[in-house]
C-alpha cells in the first residue's frame, strides 16, 4: 500500500539508505568477531583462524568471575524491575485516579541521564550509611538498587502498553464467573501478559549488562563486572581476550533478542486472537 | 483464601526469598584475612597476587577502576571499603592526600622500607607536603614510543629525538605514518617547555603555559590522535608509528613488536608515579602494609616490570637493565606547587589543553586574556 505513495526513485533512495545504515551497523561488530578468531601470528596478507583467545579468555579467572558477577547483576535487577514494573503498571490501568501520578513518577527515571543517577545513588548512600549505618561497604546490592532505578521506567511502560491493549471484557468475564481478584490476576491476566514479561525481562538484563556509569560508582570491593574490566583494560591497550568476550556476548544477546522477537509475536498473536474472539462474541 | 491463591502466594514468597537470600549472601563479609585491593586492571599480574595469598594466607580481593576520577569520588564518600589504593601522584594523590582523606603512612610497618630509599623517595619527600599519606610505590617514565624503519626511512637514524614531534615541518613529514599524543596536558608540556628552552626560574607560569599552547596550536593539525589508551592497538595495527606515551606501555608493545623502539631522548624523560595509600576507614591496614612489603621484595618487583611493564621504587630496581639511578636522576621529576593558585593554575592548563586539542582552529590567546578561563 505504502508503494504507492513512493516512486521509483525515492524507493532506490531509500534502499541505499538503508542498506547503508545496515553496513554501519555490523561492520564493527563483524571486525570484532573476526579479530576474536584471528590466530596473533597473522599478518596483513595471511589470515589464519585460530581459537587461542578463547582458551585465553577461559583460563583468565578474573575475567570469569566479572562476567559471573555481571550475569548476577543482570538477573537480579532485571527481576526486580520487571516485577516493580508489573506491580506499578497493574495499579495504573487499575486504579485510574493514580495513572497520571504513576506516570509521571515512573517515567521520569527514564530522561535522567546515567551519570546523574550514578552521583545521585553515591549521595543516597553516603547519606543512609551517615545515618542507617547501611550499606557497610559498597557491593552487588548498591549496583543492583542503582540498575532498578535506571531501568524501571522501561518495565512499566513495556507491561502497561500490553495491559492497555489487552481486552478488560475476559477479565469481566472470569469475574462474573466468581473469579476472585487474585485468581483473575493470575489465571487471566497474566498468562495473557507473560510474553511482553519475559521480552521486558530480557531487555532490562542486556541493559543492566552492559551499564557502566552506575556500575562503576556502585561497585565495592571484590564487584567487578565485565564492562569495569574493558574499561580499565583500555590504560593498557585492549587485551585481544576482549574480542573473544564480545564475541561470546554478542552470541548470547543476539540468542537472548531472536527469544524477546519470538515472545513477542506470540503475544501480538494471542492479543489479537482474544480481541477478535471478544468482538465475534 | 482458597489452594490457587494460597499456592500463588507461596510462589511469590519463594521467589522474594530466594532473591533477598541472593542479596543477603553478598552482605556476608569474608572471615578470612583479607585486604581489598583497588587499581588498574593489568597493573599487577595475577601471579603475584597468587604468590601473596599462599605465602600470607590473606586473601587478595582485586577490583579495577576505569579513571582516576571515579576512584576519587568513591573514596569521598568514606565508606568505599578499600584498603589500599594506587592514585596517580600529580594531580590526583596529592590533591587527595591534602583534602585529608587517606590514613598516615607508618613506614616503621614496612620490613623492607630500606628498599625503599632510592632517589625518586627522596625527590618526593622533598617536594611533597604530603608525603606522610601516600608512599611512591610505582613509576614509569615519559618518552617517544617509535616505528625504527619508519625514522630510519624519514630522518635517516634510528634514534628519534623530540625535534622530530615537536618541530612542525619534521612532524608534517610524520604525519602520514600516525603521530599520537597523550590526552593529558601534563604528560606533554614538560618535554615541550624544555625543547622551548624556557627557564622556569625567570619566566612567569602563565607565560610558560600561552608559549606551550600557541605551539600545540601550530602542530595539532599534524597528530592523528590525543589519546593514549588504544595506544597498543593503534600500533599494532599500523595505525600510528611514533607517540608520546609511557613507558610501561612501550614495554608491552617492544615485547609484541620487533621494530618498536622507546627513548627518552637524554634527560627529556618525565617521571610518573603511582602511590601506595590507605584510605581512612581502612579495616585491613596491617594487611594492606603486608602487601606493599610484599610487592617491595626485589623478585616481585622484577615479575612486576617484566609483566606489566611497570617499575617498583626500589634500590634493586635502578641497578636493573630498565632505568639507572644516573638516568632517574637526569629525568624531569614534576613538583606539585604549594601555593594557593595551584587549583587556579590546573583550571586553566586544562582547559586550554583541552579547548586547543578539540577545536579546530587555532585560538590566541593573550595573557590578559586568561581571565576568561578562571
Amino acid at each position: 500500500m505504502h508503494t504507492n505513495y513512493i516512486n521509483k526513485k525515492q524507493s532506490i533512495f531509500a534502499e541505499t539508505l538503508f542498506y547503508i545504515g545496515f553496513v554501519l551497523l555490523y561492520t564493527p561488530i563483524v571486525l570484532v568477531i573476526f579479530n576474536a578468531f584471528c590466530d596473533p601470528s597473522s599478518c596483513d596478507k595471511c589470515y589464519k583462524p585460530s581459537l587461542i583467545w578463547f582458551k585465553a579468555l577461559f583460563r583468565n579467572t578474573e575475567i570469569l568471575s566479572a562476567i559471573i558477577t555481571s550475569l548476577k547483576i543482570s538477573t537480579l535487577s532485571a527481576t526486580i524491575s520487571t516485577l516493580i514494573g508489573f506491580t506499578a503498571a497493574t495499579l495504573s490501568t487499575k486504579k485510574k485516579r493514580n495513572k497520571n501520578w504513576l506516570d509521571r513518577s515512573f517515567l521520569s527515571p527514564s530522561l535522567i541521564p546515567d551519570i546523574t543517577v550514578g552521583i545521585s545513588m553515591l549521595l543516597f548512600f553516603m547519606y543512609t550509611h551517615k545515618y542507617l549505618s547501611w550499606p557497610k561497604q559498597y557491593n552487588i546490592t548498591t549496583i543492583v538498587i542503582g540498575h532498578i532505578m535506571s531501568t524501571i521506567a522501561y518495565s512499566y511502560i513495556n507491561i502497561k502498553t500490553t495491559l492497555n491493549a489487552c481486552d478488560t471484557v475476559i477479565e469481566d468475564a472470569a469475574k462474573d464467573l466468581g473469579a476472585s481478584q487474585m485468581q483473575i490476576l493470575f489465571k487471566v491476566t497474566l498468562p495473557i501478559i507473560m510474553p511482553s514479561i519475559l521480552s521486558c525481562w530480557v531487555f532490562i538484563f542486556t541493559l543492566s549488562l552492559d551499564d557502566l556509569i552506575i556500575t562503576s560508582f556502585l561497585s565495592g570491593p571484590g564487584t567487578n563486572t565485565i564492562t569495569t574490566i574493558i574499561f580499565s583494560s583500555l590504560r593498557t591497550g585492549i587485551d585481544p581476550v576482549i574480542n573473544a568476550f564480545s564475541t561470546l556476548f554478542i552470541f548470547v544477546i543476539s540468542c537472548l533478542m531472536i527469544v524477546q522477537l519470538l515472545l513477542k509475536n506470540i503475544n501480538t498473536k494471542k492479543t489479537d486472537n482474544k480481541s477478535s474472539y471478544a468482538n465475534e462474541q | 483464601m482458597t489452594k490457587q491463591n494460597k499456592r500463588v502466594v507461596s510462589y511469590c514468597i519463594f521467589a522474594l526469598s530466594c532473591i533477598f537470600v541472593l542479596i543477603y549472601n553478598y552482605h556476608k563479609t569474608t572471615t578470612k584475612p583479607h585486604v581489598n585491593v583497588y587499581l588498574w586492571y593489568n597493573m599487577i599480574p595475577q601471579d603475584v597476587f597468587d604468590s601473596f595469598e599462599k605465602e600470607t594466607g590473606i586473601k587478595v580481593v582485586k577490583s579495577f577502576y576505569d579513571s582516576n576520577d571515579i576512584m576519587e569520588a568513591k573514596l569521598i564518600t568514606c565508606n568505599s571499603g578499600y584498603d589500599i589504593v594506587f592514585p596517580s601522584f600529580i594531580p590526583y594523590a596529592i590533591r587527595q592526600s591534602r583534602a585529608g582523606i587517606y590514613e598516615k603512612i607508618n613506614l616503621q610497618n614496612l620490613k623492607r622500607r630500606s628498599n625503599l630509599d632510592t632517589i625518586i623517595t627522596k625527590k618526593f619527600i622533598n617536594c611533597s607536603d604530603a608525603n606522610t599519606c601516600l608512599i611512591p610505590l610505582f613509576y614509569t617514565v615519559m618518552g617517544i614510543l617509535y616505528n625504527k624503519n619508519t625514522i630510519m626511512k624519514i630522518f635517516g637514524t634510528e634514534e628519534a629525538r623530540y625535534e622530530m614531534i615537536f618541530h612542525p615541518e619534521n612532524l608534517k613529514l610524520l604525519q602520514s605514518h600516525g603521530v599520537n599524543f597523550p590526552s593529558e596536558y601534563i604528560d606533554v608540556f614538560p618535554q615541550l617547555q624544555k625543547y622551548l628552552n624556557m627557564n622556569p626560574q625567570t619566566q612567569d607560569r602563565m607565560e610558560r603555559i600561552l608559549e606551550c599552547i600557541n605551539h600545540i596550536n601550530k602542530i595539532k593539525s599534524y597528530v592523528k590522535k590525543f589519546f593514549s589508551s588504544t595506544i597498543i592497538n593503534d600500533y599494532m595495527s599500523n595505525e600510528m608509528s611514533v607517540a608520546i606515551c609511557s613507558s610501561d606501555n612501550a614495554i608491552r608493545i617492544m615485547k609484541k613488536s620487533q621494530t618498536a623502539r622507546f627513548t627518552t631522548c637524554g634527560d627529556y624523560g618525565v617521571i610518573a608515579i603511582e602511590c601506595a595509600a590507605i584510605p581512612k576507614g581502612a579495616k585491613n591496614i596491617d594487611n594492606a602494609y603486608k602487601f606493599i612489603d610484599y610487592i617491595l621484595r626485589p623478585d616481585i618487583a622484577t615479575i612486576i616490570a617484566n609483566k606489566c611493564g611497570l617499575f617498583v621504587n626500589t634500590i634493586d630496581m635502578q641497578k636493573s637493565d630498565f632505568f639507572t639511578e644516573n638516568d632517574i636522576a637526569k629525568f624531569i621529576f614534576l613538583k606539585p606547587s604549594e601555593d594557593q593558585d595551584n587549583a587556579i593554575y590546573e583550571k586553566i592548563c586544562n582547559r586550554l589543553w583541552i579547548k586547543s586539542i578539540t577545536s579546530k582552529q587555532n585560538i590566541d590567546i593573550d595573557k590578559q586574556d586568561l581571565y576568561i578561563y578562571r
